[in-house]
């Protein structure tokens, strides 16, 4: 357990630092963020032709209320909080390699609903809005990234062949 | 349809979320108060410019020996530094402990509350803390920053644990501390998952 959390600790500050790089936030997190926006409107519009989208902005052509999507909103970081996760619990890289590119996948999706869900809210009213989007919409996010992780794990224990030991963290409990 | 046991682990976790918040929301001006109490015994024991806290509500301010001037209509204005922390951007981690604990419900789970929410305390003003030295190194400006007396790559540490815990740490925090307390859990994952495999493939 003490190794476990050693490593995911280090993996994580690592990531994130290299998160908050100028340079990674120009060339990669910005544009992912766009996309983002880009993607929620795709979602949307099928059902809702008043929306429209701007760089990292979703609004609506009728009442002209915006959300952008900021640092925190991308799932940048609930996906590096998985990455460490299943880079520090014991599994072959192959199981992580698989575990980290659905997982960060299953995150985005959650992290879409997110976006969509607080754009409608804050429509409707600003005051549910800010609870959602400061406090309960955080937590749901972490929940995700918690059941993903544990999923994986459950998805590692059932690949293991039978004779294989137990992983050092379920050995600790 | 049965559930499985992480399926019934996100449900509840789910529903006690959406059932805790609000009573978080709501009991926040009292919860808060002995986060702001650690915060600021720590400030002013740490630093010699910081005297004490003044909270109103879910909100503290740091009272600083700290001079600012600002120029309002063409007139110079000076005061005193006072950085403002809203408990609630930090404090929410709390009742995702809360709500972990009710989704795997552990033995003696009761008392894994008790120590957990006491645990998420000192985190909590930890958070605090770290938003009051944030405002003060990284946002007040150099002039302030220089009378602090400290080293710029204090300010440069502060920085990077205040965007980390901001964006990682308050939510993490009541998870590891989940993990912490109650190991059985993926233990029991585990093996149930591994049991599964045995059933379908006997020896």
């Amino acid at each position: 357990m003490v190794r476990f959390f050693l490593i995911f600790i280090a993996v994580l500050a690592v990531l994130f630092r290299i998160d908050m790089l100028d340079e990674v936030q120009r060339v990669a997190i910005e544009p992912w963020t766009s996309l983002l926006a880009t993607a929620s409107a795709a979602l949307m519009t099928p059902l809702d032709s008043d929306v429209a989208h701007h760089g990292r902005i979703l609004m609506s052509k009728a009442t002209g209320f915006a959300v952008s999507i900021e640092a925190g909103c991308n799932g940048v970081e609930a996906a590096i909080i998985l990455i460490a996760g299943m880079i520090a619990f014991p599994s072959s890289w192959k199981h992580k390699l698989a575990g980290i590119a659905i997982g960060i996948a299953a995150v985005q999706v959650v992290n879409l609903l997110r976006i969509i869900s607080l754009y409608y809210l804050g429509k409707w009213n600003m005051t549910v809005f800010e609870f959602a989007h400061l406090y309960l919409w955080q937590a749901l996010i972490m929940l995700d990234v918690l059941v993903v992780w544990m999923l994986w794990i459950r998805w590692i224990a059932r690949q293991q062949p039978p004779s294989s030991p137990q992983p050092p963290l379920a050995n600790a409990a | 349809m049965q559930l499985s046991s992480v399926g019934r682990f996100l449900l509840v976790a789910i529903a006690s979320l959406l059932c805790l918040m609000p009573l978080w929301y709501y009991l926040s001006p009292q919860l808060s108060k002995p986060v702001f109490f650690m915060a600021g015994e720590a400030a002013s024991t740490l630093f010699h410019w910081a005297l004490s806290y003044t909270q109103k509500e879910t909100t503290a301010l740091l009272n600083t020996t700290l001079k600012v001037v600002s120029v309002q209509n063409g007139q110079f204005k000076s005061g005193k530094l006072a950085p403002l922390v809203d408990y609630r951007l930090l404090g929410y981690g709390i009742v995702i402990f809360w709500a972990l604990v009710l989704a795997s419900f552990p033995r003696h789970w009761g008392r894994k509350l008790l120590i957990g929410s006491l645990a998420m305390l000192p985190i909590q003003a930890l958070n605090v803390a770290l938003q009051w030295c944030n405002d003060v190194f990284n946002r007040a400006g150099p002039e302030v920053f220089v009378q602090t007396g400290l080293p710029g790559w204090v300010a440069d540490v502060v920085a990077f644990l205040y965007h980390f815990n901001l964006f990682i740490f308050t939510a993490l925090a009541p998870v590891m501390l989940w993990l912490l307390l109650d190991r059985e859990f993926l233990a029991k994952l585990h093996a149930q998952a591994r049991a599964a495999v045995a059933v379908q493939r006997p020896q």
